[in-house]
């Protein structure tokens, strides 16, 4: 069983990794943040699996932190690279005014 | 390339987010030593379908902006 | 199989490590370092270290991530209005400096003993003494406890060195930029649904900290996320720094800390020594004391200098 729940984490931790073959040939910005999330869910993921391979119910907890930081990194993104003229943010604006 | 744009990238991305995710829940809750382990393993797999409903959208409308730009 | 996955996590963390270091694009760099924070977490889960992996998976890939992230968007700004210079030059004397630490790191690494001298064993025997279950808390907060108080006030005064960077008309006033967003959009939606469920979480992982992998830095990580989540949707402000609430709150903490310390002296005969049977209580004191403490101190590092003044 513990092989099955492996060779699973090994197939999703190379499919995201394939995830991130654009980022290296030069994607969007946007296309980053994706592979990103991609890489955040599917390690979130493995480490739900690996948790139930060594029993150790703590991975779980890493598994939670994992999820909840994976959204705020793209927030993050939203707001430091807005599109011109967006309301979703005005900061970079006010930034190289104040600056 | 299968997926042309941003925005299809992102619609595949959401499967995987949700359904990925989901299934490999599915298969740990039925071999979760205990309820409450079981419950737990849930809230992570909803935890991530909110944030990435939320994400999602946030991006989808970040890069609507970004291509009707002049 | 096992070994399988382990060398795979292996070969993807050089092959992200050098992405991230050859990448030409800034923003790619940054990205590639998100993803090889939380693959760094899945290779400590793998060593056994769940406590590093999740101050990993909190800080190196969450804090950081949004760090790198702002720095990269404002030097981005700075590129398009300066332009670029003197990055050629300075590259092939920084690949040699970094060769050469990082072959004297691995001289170092091949030059330990067979087996390393360790006190793992004594942390085992006395960790009853402690009554918490968690050795690593255990080794934090009361076999190490002076590194731990240390380690809390190097992070007010790295506060204090932010603080410093801000113009004389600033000082005092409220740091970072006032962030707007939709009242009603998906951003603001975001930062009211996320956060009650972040706070849950990082009062879980704080509390279970005695017992199993987790602690008052994890939490207060989690804690100053979904706070700069709220910030960065614009549904509140950053308080001015002069604020005497603020500053009593953030010295509260590490102040708790030396209280304590000097009780051992009266009680237990040495600084930061706990009386017996009461050294649960008191490491759990201590840890409640400094998080909200460490929960304002990585907010604020994060949202930077003072850039306006008191107006909202």
């Amino acid at each position: 069983m513990a092989d099955v729940l492996l060779a699973a984490a090994g197939i999703i931790l190379v499919t995201v990794a394939l995830g991130l073959v654009p980022i290296v040939r030069g994607a969007s910005a946007t296309d980053n943040i994706l592979a990103v999330q991609l890489f955040g869910t599917g390690g979130v993921a493995v480490l739900l699996l690996l948790g139930a391979v060594s029993g150790a119910e703590a991975i779980v907890d890493v598994a939670l932190t994992l999820a909840l930081l994976s959204a705020f990194v793209s927030v993050a993104f939203v707001k430091s690279y807005p599109a011109a003229s967006s309301d979703v943010t005005r900061s970079s604006a006010m930034y190289e005014c104040r600056a | 390339m299968r997926f042309p744009d941003t925005l299809t990238r992102l619609h595949a991305l959401t499967k995987a987010d949700n359904l990925g995710l989901g299934l490999v829940v599915l298969g740990l809750v039925l071999q979760a030593g205990s309820v409450a382990a079981a419950l737990k393993l849930i809230c992570v797999w909803l935890l991530l379908l909110l944030s990435g409903a939320c994400v999602s959208q946030l991006i989808a409308r970040n890069t609507r902006e970004r291509e009707s730009r002049p | 199989m096992m070994t399988f996955v382990n060398l795979l996590l292996a070969v993807l963390l050089l092959a992200l490590a050098a992405w991230t270091t050859l990448a030409r694009n800034m923003f790619a760099a940054v990205v590639g370092f998100i993803a090889y924070g939380a693959l760094l977490a899945l290779a400590w889960v793998q060593l056994s270290g769940i406590d590093i992996a999740l101050t990993e998976a909190a800080i190196g890939s969450g804090l950081t991530g949004l760090l790198l992230l702002n720095a990269a968007s404002r030097l981005h700004v700075n590129a398009n209005a300066g332009g670029n210079t003197g990055r050629s030059r300075l590259r092939v004397p920084a690949a040699l400096l970094s060769a050469a630490v990082s072959g004297a790191l691995m001289l170092c690494v091949f030059a330990l003993p067979e087996t390393p001298p360790t006190l793992a064993p004594d942390v085992a025997a006395n960790l009853a003494s402690t009554e918490v279950r968690n050795p690593i808390t255990a080794v934090l907060l009361a076999f190490r406890a002076m590194d731990t108080l240390l380690e809390a006030i190097v992070l007010l005064f790295a506060l204090i060195g932010v603080w410093s960077l801000s113009s004389d008309p600033h000082w005092g006033g409220r740091p970072g930029l006032r962030q707007y967003s939709e009242p009603n959009g998906i951003l603001a939606y975001t930062a009211r649904v996320l956060p009650p469920i972040g706070i849950v979480v990082g009062a879980y992982i704080f509390w279970t900290g005695a017992d199993y992998p987790g602690g008052k830095f994890q939490g207060a990580t989690l804690l100053a996320a979904m706070w700069l989540l709220v910030l960065m949707a614009g549904l509140a402000d950053a308080p001015p720094i002069r604020r005497t609430w603020l500053r009593v709150a953030l010295v509260a903490g590490p102040l708790a800390f030396i209280a304590v310390g000097f009780l051992g002296l009266q009680t237990a005969g040495a600084f930061l020594a706990y009386p017996e049977g009461f050294v649960k209580p008191l490491i759990i004191a201590i840890e409640l004391a400094l998080l909200p403490s460490l929960t304002l101190v990585l907010g604020l590092l994060l949202l930077g200098a003072p850039l306006r003044g008191e107006e909202p």
